[in-house]
C-alpha cells in the first residue's frame, strides 16, 4: 500500500506587485531571471496617481496587474530589487510591490528530491556533530 | 461592541484551471468552510513550457482558491486541501499557508440548502 506524504516548504514568503495593465510580463521576466520559480498574474482596479493627475489621468490605466511570487526568504530581496527596477517603481505612480512572510508552502515534490535533501541534510548534521 | 476577533491564517492554493470550485464545494461540504474564494489568473511554473511571450515562459490559466481558517483548524484544513485538489500529483498545483492579523466570525443564514 502507498503511503501519501506532505512534505513542505519553510522560510518562504510572499511577493505582491501591483502595477498598470501590461506591465506584468517584463516584469515577471525579470524576477524569473533573478531566481523566481513561477509567478501568477491577474487582473484588478485601482486608484492611486491617476486621481491626482487631472485631465492627465487618461494617460493611466485605471486596470491593473497583479502579480504574486513565492520564494525562498533568502531570494526575497534580490527578486523584489529586480521586479522593483523592471516595473519601473521608483517612478512614482508606477506601481507598489510588498513583501509578506508565509508559514509553509507545498507542492509536488519528486521522491528523488526529497531522498537527496535528506541525505545532504543528514551529512550536514553528522558533520556537525563530528566537528563537536 | 466588542468584535470577537479570530485568530487566523490564510491559505491560497494556485490550481489547474476548472479545479477551484469543485476544491470550493468540497470544503463547504466535508468541512463546513464556507470562507474560501476562487478566481482565475495566468501563471508560469516550473513545470511551465518554454517559449512564449517575452520569455517569461509559455503562461497557463489557473484557478486561485484563497481559505481563511482559524489557527487552530489551518494545519488540518492544510494538509485535507493538500491531497483533496491533488497538490501532491504532479502538475497539481502549489498552496502556501500565511498569518492573518485576525478575522471577524462569518456565519451563513440559517436558510435550507437550495440545490
Amino acid at each position: 500500500m502507498s503511503t501519501r506524504e506532505l512534505t513542505v516548504l519553510t522560510d518562504v514568503c510572499l511577493i505582491t506587485c501591483v502595477v498598470q495593465k501590461g506591465a506584468a510580463d517584463h516584469i515577471v521576466k525579470a524576477a524569473r531571471e533573478a531566481g523566481a520559480q513561477g509567478a501568477t498574474v491577474f487582473y484588478a482596479r485601482g486608484s492611486g496617481v491617476r486621481e491626482r493627475l487631472g485631465i492627465l489621468g487618461v494617460a493611466l490605466e485605471v486596470e491593473k496587474e497583479i502579480i504574486t511570487i513565492v520564494v525562498s526568504t533568502d531570494q526575497a530581496d534580490r527578486v523584489l530589487e529586480k521586479m522593483y527596477f523592471a516595473g519601473g517603481l521608483d517612478t512614482p505612480g508606477m506601481g507598489i510591490v510588498y513583501v509578506t512572510p508565509l508559514d509553509k508552502a507545498a507542492t509536488y515534490i519528486p521522491a528523488e528530491v526529497i531522498d537527496r535533501l535528506s541525505k545532504k541534510s543528514r551529512q550536514h548534521h553528522s558533520g556537525k556533530e563530528a566537528r563537536v | 461592541m466588542a468584535l470577537s476577533k479570530i485568530e487566523s491564517k490564510l491559505i491560497t492554493c494556485i490550481l489547474p484551471h476548472g479545479t477551484g470550485h469543485a476544491l470550493l464545494k468540497t470544503l463547504s461540504e466535508k468541512k463546513q468552510i464556507h470562507t474560501a474564494n476562487v478566481h482565475s489568473c495566468r501563471g508560469t511554473g516550473t513545470s511551465s513550457p518554454v517559449g512564449g511571450k517575452e520569455g517569461v515562459g509559455q503562461q497557463q490559466e489557473k484557478d486561485v482558491l484563497y481559505v481563511s481558517v482559524p489557527t487552530t483548524q489551518a494545519d488540518e484544513i492544510f494538509e485535507f486541501i493538500y491531497f483533496e485538489a491533488g497538490v501532491d500529483r504532479p502538475h497539481g498545483g502549489f498552496m502556501y499557508m500565511g498569518p492573518l492579523t485576525y478575522t471577524l466570525p462569518f456565519t451563513l443564514p440559517d436558510l435550507p440548502r437550495q440545490e
